[in-house]
């Protein structure tokens, strides 16, 4: 691999790292999520230092290309994290939906007892 | 029996008068008291401040829930203040208050929950759109088919529940569509499903609100979320 590619693409995992750390430390982002991106970053930089290990993991996959496998299983991961939003989406939604519904019944009933004193 | 009148509202400032005062009037001509609470589902318009003007017994939802999160208030809010029978009654005048009795007797009588139906007997002088009767009649085959049990009219939306099918629906109710799902349900799980024959009429104002484009993605899920709920809801008898 080309010294060039290989230290830009280095210069630009850090600094999706530094911005993932600076998310975590303005509270925009929880540690949860927060370890799951920069585990992808390690397993990223690994692969940029050593891309004898794409090679060879390709080749006993059956691949023709290395590119191939790249891109399948970015494609894979990529539809994988979609599906997790749209779940906790829906999650999400019936939590606030829950909260709605309480409040307002609640506000309902405090101002009706209001009326009445 | 206590009986509660749900009436979701969603930007009905022309017609939530009118429906109120059929209430007032059917609680007039009646032996049977009835109340009802009106669930202003965020509307943007006049809705609350005639309901306040009025001294309507109204809930405003603090943001707009769509017309399931808002039946369902109706049905926590049945369930806190115990009621026996919970019915819903669109604030849009479709509904006919003179089939009231007929719903609450079938309660009454031992069902579980009662639909209303337009397309039992010819009663109806409002059937709507030929395509949209088509939709229905889809959707009433693919309950007989996973259910085993005929529902004429799976989307009215006029239906009365006693007080276990509150309790459920105050638990879980469907928030993006409604009537066929929630219906489905009730048959799997083993409840009393009852259908009888009102009348409805047109929408007095303003417009319905599933509109003609995303009917095709309605159908779809409407289609699926029936088939999921039959194979889900089958082994909780």
């Amino acid at each position: 691999m080309n010294i060039n590619l290989k230290l830009s693409l280095i210069i630009l995992l850090i600094l999706q790292l530094v911005l993932i750390i600076n998310r975590v430390k303005r509270k925009k982002m929880t540690m949860k999520y927060a370890s799951f991106w920069i585990l992808l970053i390690i397993i990223m930089s690994i692969v940029v230092i050593f891309p004898g290990i794409v090679f060879k993991l390709s080749n006993i996959a059956g691949f023709e290309e290395a590119s191939n496998m790249i891109f399948l299983l970015g494609f894979f991961f990529l539809f994988y994290v979609s599906f997790i939003i749209t779940t906790s989406i829906s999650i999400q939604n019936e939590k606030i939906k829950t909260l709605i519904q309480e409040v307002s019944l609640l506000k309902e009933s405090v101002e009706k007892n209001g009326k009445k004193d | 029996m206590k009986v509660l009148m749900i009436i979701p509202a969603y930007n009905e400032e022309l017609n939530i008068e009118n429906t109120v005062k059929k209430i007032i009037k059917y609680n007039k001509e009646s032996t049977n008291k009835i109340d009802y609470v009106i669930i202003n589902d965020g509307s943007t318009d006049g809705t609350k401040q005639i309901c306040e003007k009025n001294n309507y017994n109204v809930i405003n939802l603090i943001h707009n829930l769509g017309i399931g999160g808002a039946v369902q208030t109706g049905y926590k809010y049945a369930l806190e203040n115990n009621y026996d029978v919970a019915m819903q009654f669109d604030g849009d005048g479709q509904h006919d208050e003179n089939y009231i009795d007929s719903l609450v007797k079938e309660i009454d009588n031992g069902a579980n929950f009662v639909i209303g139906s337009r397309f039992i007997e010819d009663l109806s002088e409002f059937k709507s759109s030929s395509t949209r009767r088509m939709g229905i009649k889809i959707l009433s085959m693919l309950i007989k088919i996973c259910t085993g049990k005929k529902i004429y009219d799976p989307t009215s939306g006029f239906r009365a529940a006693d007080k276990k099918v509150i309790r459920l629906f105050a638990n879980h109710y469907p928030t993006e569509y409604p009537e066929p799902e929630s219906t489905t349900e009730l048959i799997k799980r083993g409840l009393k499903v009852k259908e009888i024959p009102v009348k409805m009429h047109k929408r007095e104002f303003g417009e319905s609100s599933i509109k003609p484009l995303k009917s095709v993605y309605y159908m779809f899920s409407v289609c699926l979320s029936i088939i999921i709920t039959s194979i889900s809801a089958g082994g909780r008898k």
